[in-house]
């Protein structure tokens, strides 16, 4: 029984790791029937694995079985791979015992397709049910929808889910078509439409009657993987904003695309997976979401991608020196979030410490800003236009910033050398 | 030069600001009662601790700064470190004499480093929400032991209570030797000796375990191994997150 467990979780757990979400943020759950169990607003992580990615949920699958056969997936059906199932009990049991030692914040359930998607569905809710239902488990829970699934068990999974989450995975339908023909956008916008609807209704039920529990409260979020196709940043970063405009996701994660069956010819031959692409990715989706940038202004038809080399704030600037200068004294707080090596919070910290007295470069360093970059974008008591970017030109600016990053990757590696 | 002596407790050192205040007298060093002898050219000052007085200074600084700031006053006070004890009687002074809060006027070197230190406890606070590791014993009891870099179990026992209502839990701090204790009913401050624990690994002795203990810690490192992406291993980044000084007391980490 020891050994079999121990397979099936080595199996399911593997199976499930390439969805990168581990979030398990959105909802705050006391605890007032004193069982087991909350949630916190801002997520916990618990654990960090090997490649420092954040564990914060058991990230399983119910099963590596799958009918379908996406060309990007490990879990395709035409690979020869160990395969197995859970049963429903053994999730639930493996969910509290892992919870009850303050491992997890709590479950994520993906499947792959068996039979059906609503056949697949009908289990998954099995699962989720049970831990609320019988055992009064009151963790976090995030729910994978599989494309093609019905509304009925979608709209299930979301009272008892708090995150529910459908991944399009290849960002054109073009593509998504050449890649998993089994599958197309429909099938994937469809269930991400019912969990939209499910939790605008549920919005209007509680106006009325308070008591009526939260549909999917910490909402909903998708994956696009990154680099298994020709599609460019300016069409993710379009698709990824749409969606959190219009079907109003939480997250819309990126994930590198890595190389799992390298012999299927319609994949490139990736030496290793673009990490630096899937990090800039994630740098634009921040700056559309916490630094007030509009999408077009991160990429357009004459920047359709990220520069890899320099973050897209700072690419953003070097591209618009026109803004800059900024006084750090007196400029309104969207200009503030803009000038690169600024945060939200040191912006923040500005905004309040300048009715107090007028800020000196000191003064804001020690707040945190990045003066090595700022110092040309900003002028402020000492730091006058002559420093700044109109002397420097974007040219100038971005061969002195590259330099400064190889002098401090030399820097890191003898260090490194030297322990 | 003058010293001033005072109990350790909030309160006692909320009764030394008072007094401070009362008799004109600005302390040069903080120290505890029973501390070191005093140099001779120093002027010693021993507080009494004086609810009236502490809950004066509380009240007046609970106004002048709100209950986010004033709290941090606690908590920074119960961390434990006495270098902070200056600055943070500075912190207080400027405070209570200042018309507007001050808790946002960063450029001040004194609120800045308050500001600074409470991240930091906080931090750690939320490092032992993050790597607490139960092991379940024999009696049904989830143990765990620690040693934060500062005093923070009281701040952190609120979170256990209301997560794990339904079971018994014990969370030590063995550098402070005192810990928290919750029967399912309510949570009791206790001191113990920790014979059947390992000081250095946290690891409770096997044959006070929970029959099907040692099976669950191994499915969490069998877990922990199988949902790591090979093709993306980053130590670094790890430790970044997790930090070495963690590693002893994770389940996950131990061979
Ligand atoms: S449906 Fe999901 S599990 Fe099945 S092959 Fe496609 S991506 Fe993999």
């Amino acid at each position: 029984m020891r050994q079999e467990a121990l397979e099936k979780l080595k199996i399911l757990a593997g199976a499930a790791k390439y969805d990168v979400s581990c979030a398990s943020s959105g909802t705050k759950r006391d605890n007032p029937g004193k069982k087991l169990g909350s949630a916190h607003p801002w997520g916990i992580c618990h654990s960090f694995a090997d490649d420092g990615r954040c564990i914060s949920l058991l990230k399983i699958m119910l099963t590596n079985y799958c009918i379908y056969d996406c060309a990007y997936c490990v879990n395709r059906r035409s690979n020869d791979v160990p395969r197995t199932a859970f049963r429903v009990s053994e999730i639930v049991d493996l969910t509290i015992e892992f919870y009850r030692r303050n491992y997890i914040e709590g479950l994520f359930l993906s499947s792959g397709v068996i039979k059906t998607p609503d056949f697949t569905m009908e289990k998954m809710v099995r699962v989720v049910k049970e831990l609320r239902i019988i055992h009064g488990y009151n963790g976090y829970i995030h729910m994978k929808s599989i494309p093609g699934a019905s509304s009925e068990f979608v709209r299930e999974a979301g009272m008892y889910a708090d995150r529910l989450s459908v991944n399009i995975e290849i960002p054109t339908e073009k593509n998504l078509k050449f890649l998993a023909p089994e599958k197309d956008f429909k099938a994937i916008l469809d269930p991400m439409g019912y969990i939209h609807q499910g939790i605008l209704e549920n919005k209007e039920e509680r106006q009325k009657h308070f008591k009526i529990p939260k549909f999917a409260p910490a909402g909903q979020s998708t994956q696009l993987i990154v680099g298994a196709t020709s599609d460019n940043d300016q069409q993710i970063l379009t698709l990824a904003t749409n969606l959190y405009s219009q079907h109003h996701l939480k997250r819309v994660y990126y994930s590198g695309f890595i190389p799992v069956n390298s012999y299927d010819k319609r994949l490139p031959a990736l030496m290793e997976p673009p990490m630096v692409r899937e990090h800039r990715l994630y740098q634009a989706d921040w700056l559309y979401r916490f630094y007030r940038f509009k999408v077009d202004e991160i990429v357009n038809d004459s920047h359709p991608n990220l520069d890899l080399e320099i973050d897209p704030k700072l690419s953003y600037a070097l591209r618009h020196p026109e803004c800059f200068p900024i006084d750090i004294n007196k400029a309104d707080y969207e200009m503030i979030l803009r000038i690169p090596g600024v945060g939200p919070r040191s912006a923040d910290m500005i905004l309040m410490a300048r009715k107090h007295r007028r800020l000196n470069s000191d003064m804001l360093r020690k707040m945190g800003v990045v003066m090595k970059r700022a110092q040309y974008f900003i002028t402020c008591g000492e730091l006058s236009e002559r420093n700044s970017i109109q002397t420097w030109k974007p040219e100038g600016l971005k061969k002195l910033f590259l330099e400064q990053v190889k002098n401090k990757r030399l820097a890191d590696a003898t260090q490194l050398s030297l322990w | 030069m003058n010293i001033f002596q005072y109990d350790k407790t909030f309160e006692g050192f909320l009764s030394l600001v008072f007094e401070s205040f009362s008799l004109k007298v600005i302390p040069n060093r903080i120290e505890d009662l029973e501390a070191s002898e005093p140099y001779l050219w120093m002027e010693k000052y021993r507080i009494t601790t004086n609810p009236d007085k502490s809950n004066r200074v509380w009240n007046a600084l609970k106004n002048k700064l709100g209950h986010e700031a004033s709290f941090a006053v606690f908590r920074i006070h119960l961390a434990g470190i006495a270098e902070m004890e200056m600055v943070l009687f500075r912190y207080v002074c400027k405070a209570l004499a200042s018309k507007q809060s001050i808790s946002d006027n960063f450029a001040d070197p004194d609120v800045l480093a308050i500001t600074k230190f409470d991240k930091k406890v906080c931090r750690e606070a939320q490092r032992m929400l993050e790597f607490v590791r139960f092991q379940k014993t024999g009696d049904g009891i989830f143990f765990c032991s620690m040693d934060p870099e500062y005093n923070i179990l009281p701040l952190i026992i609120n979170h256990f209570e209301t997560r794990f209502a339904d079971q018994q839990w014990l969370l030590y701090d063995f550098k402070r030797n005192y810990g928290f204790y919750y029967n399912l009913e309510k949570t009791s401050q206790i001191t113990m000796q920790l014979d059947s624990v390992n000081k250095h690994t946290g690891k409770v002795n096997k044959d006070i375990l929970a029959e099907e203990e040692v099976l669950f810690q191994d499915l969490w490192k069998q877990y922990f191994k199988s949902t790591c992406i090979e093709e993306r291993k980053n130590k670094c980044l790890q430790m970044q997150h997790m930090p070495k000084r963690y590693w002893k007391y994770l389940t996950e980490k131990q061979s």
